[in-house]
């Protein structure tokens, strides 16, 4: 049987962790390393429902995207969810892995999944580093309101924002999962010649630089980009061997 | 058991069976299982190879504390032999530390150098690993396909074959259903004829066949743990 040191160590090799960012904590935050796995539930975030979940299908390794703790923390608050959650799966004797910007940057991870899933018939990351918005060419050419109805299809994601002409020609685009809705990562795509940015989190005024620009943008939800994370792991470490391995079910949209 | 029902029920689903053994020997599907069977191999090598690094590590640990001991033993020492005989013993003792040493050292070089070699045996197998990841979505996409195609060719009875469910009693669909997940060929509710089971073909012992008195009474063949009746 399978231990928590090697579950552990088949995903670094797939997201490495020192790609993660510096204020990140990709890792093992919860487990014995010799212990001995029963099962992997894969989530994009931890509470309690996502711990009640693992218990009950047997699983006692945890892979989450979003870390439950950051270095920064320095106890665990009664009062966040995800604190109650990482200390629940404690109390349940679950390991808990990190996978965050790490799998975010891998190769193969979860920036090139959207890429695909967006429709790019070939990409690649801006300036060849893994921590820049990837830039890819459309299979199939789109006006912009055409474009952002793809995204929404593709992504199942019905709170779609994006500010710009909507006949403008989309042929290329640039895009980070989650939250990468910055002025870096905006300029980095607008450099690169990208006919419009997506990502998520937008603050006001990298969207209004982007209207004033004449730039297109859409902003897409930060769950909605990162749920591919549990299809992309769970595939992973069942082609890799691992014998029972779950998508968390019960993580809700955080909208409505 | 309501034994016409669950016969009718029987008909229907070995249209399904068969799909199902259509696809399961599909070129399609076989591909799939043999491209996730290397991947598989790959990821337990490279979990092996994981496994004898740490093994390597605690071993450099162990080597590092014996060089401490050699280090101590150095610095325990006296500066300078008072006689002859004091000069021997410190000669005889250097000669020791120095083969110690040197054999400390051919250990440290040689498990260096299986690190470097699976190093590079990791980086061959990863690489192996993720080639097969683009292989097995390939494939996977290809017998889905398959599926599809399949199970376009049944869809009708699938919609009556649900239908027909929810007429049966669910302690006789229990017990079909049971045989069913266990791998048995269909069918799986035969007669008991001639004293022989029609399912498996071999004989039945008598002693059972007194449990198939009445209409509906059924019993479990002791050799392909069909469901026997008797018409």
């Amino acid at each position: 049987m399978l231990k928590v040191k090697d579950i552990t160590a088949l995903t670094e090799r797939f997201a490495p962790p020192e790609l993660q960012e510096e204020y990140d904590n990709c890792g093992l935050m919860y487990g014995d390393p010799e212990a001995e796995v029963s099962g992997v539930l894969v989530t994009l975030d931890i509470n309690e429902k996502v711990v009640e979940e693992a218990v009950r299908k047997g699983a006692n390794y945890i892979l989450t995207h979003h870390p439950c703790i950051f270095p920064s923390v320095s106890k665990l608050d009664h009062g966040l969810p995800v604190h109650r959650g990482f200390a629940a799966a404690i109390r349940a004797n679950i390991a808990v892995y990190a996978a965050h910007t790490s799998a975010d940057f891998a190769e193969g991870g979860l920036n090139d999944v959207l890429m695909k899933i967006l429709g790019a018939e070939e990409f690649h990351c801006i300036g060849g580093d893994r921590r820049a918005p990837r830039i890819g060419k459309l299979a199939e050419p789109c006006t912009l309101k055409k474009f952002v109805k793809r995204v929404s299809e593709a992504l199942g994601d019905d709170h779609i924002l994006y500010s710009g002409d909507d006949e403008k020609l989309i042929e290329s685009f640039a895009a980070v999962n989650g939250g990468g809705g910055n002025e870096e990562c905006l300029r980095a795509a607008i450099n690169a010649g990208a006919d419009v940015f997506l990502s998520g989190d937008f603050k006001y005024h990298v969207i209004r630089l982007a209207k004033d620009l004449g730039y297109a943008i859409i902003n897409f939800g930060h769950f909605e980009s990162e749920m591919p994370f549990v299809e992309m792991m769970t595939e992973y470490l069942k082609v890799a061997g691992v014998e029972r391995v779950f998508g968390a079910e019960s993580l809700e949209k955080p909208y409505n | 058991m309501n034994i016409e029902k669950i016969l009718e029920y029987q008909a229907l689903d070995q249209v399904i069976y068969k799909a199902e053994v259509e696809y399961a020997n599909s070129d399609e599907n076989k591909k799939y299982n043999v491209l996730r069977n290397r991947a598989r191999a790959c990821s337990e090598q490279l979990i092996k190879l994981d496994h004898e690094t740490a093994d390597i590590f605690k071993e450099l640990d162990r080597k590092e504390a014996a060089l401490a001991d050699f280090n101590s033993e150095i610095k325990a020492r006296p500066a300078a032999p008072k006689n002859l005989e004091q000069a021997g013993k410190s000669d005889d003792a250097l000669k020791k530390l120095e083969e110690g040493l040197a054999s400390l050292e051919k250990e440290c070089n040689r498990l260096f150098k299986r690190l470097e070699e699976i190093a590079r045996e990791s980086q061959q197998y990863y690489s192996q690993f993720v080639k097969l990841r683009g292989e097995i979505d390939a494939a996977n996409k290809a017998r889905n396909e398959k599926r599809k195609q399949i199970l376009s060719g049944i869809a009708e009875y699938g919609y009556k074959l649900n239908e027909l469910k929810n007429t049966l009693d669910p302690a006789d669909l229990e017990i079909y259903q049971k045989v069913r997940m266990s791998k048995v060929k269909l069918p799986i509710v035969v007669e008991l004829k001639d004293g022989n089971c029609r399912g498996c073909g071999m004989h039945i012992e008598t002693e059972l066949h007194g449990k198939l008195v009445n209409p509906g009474d059924i019993a479990e063949c002791p050799h392909c743990r069909r469901i026997l009746y008797r018409k």
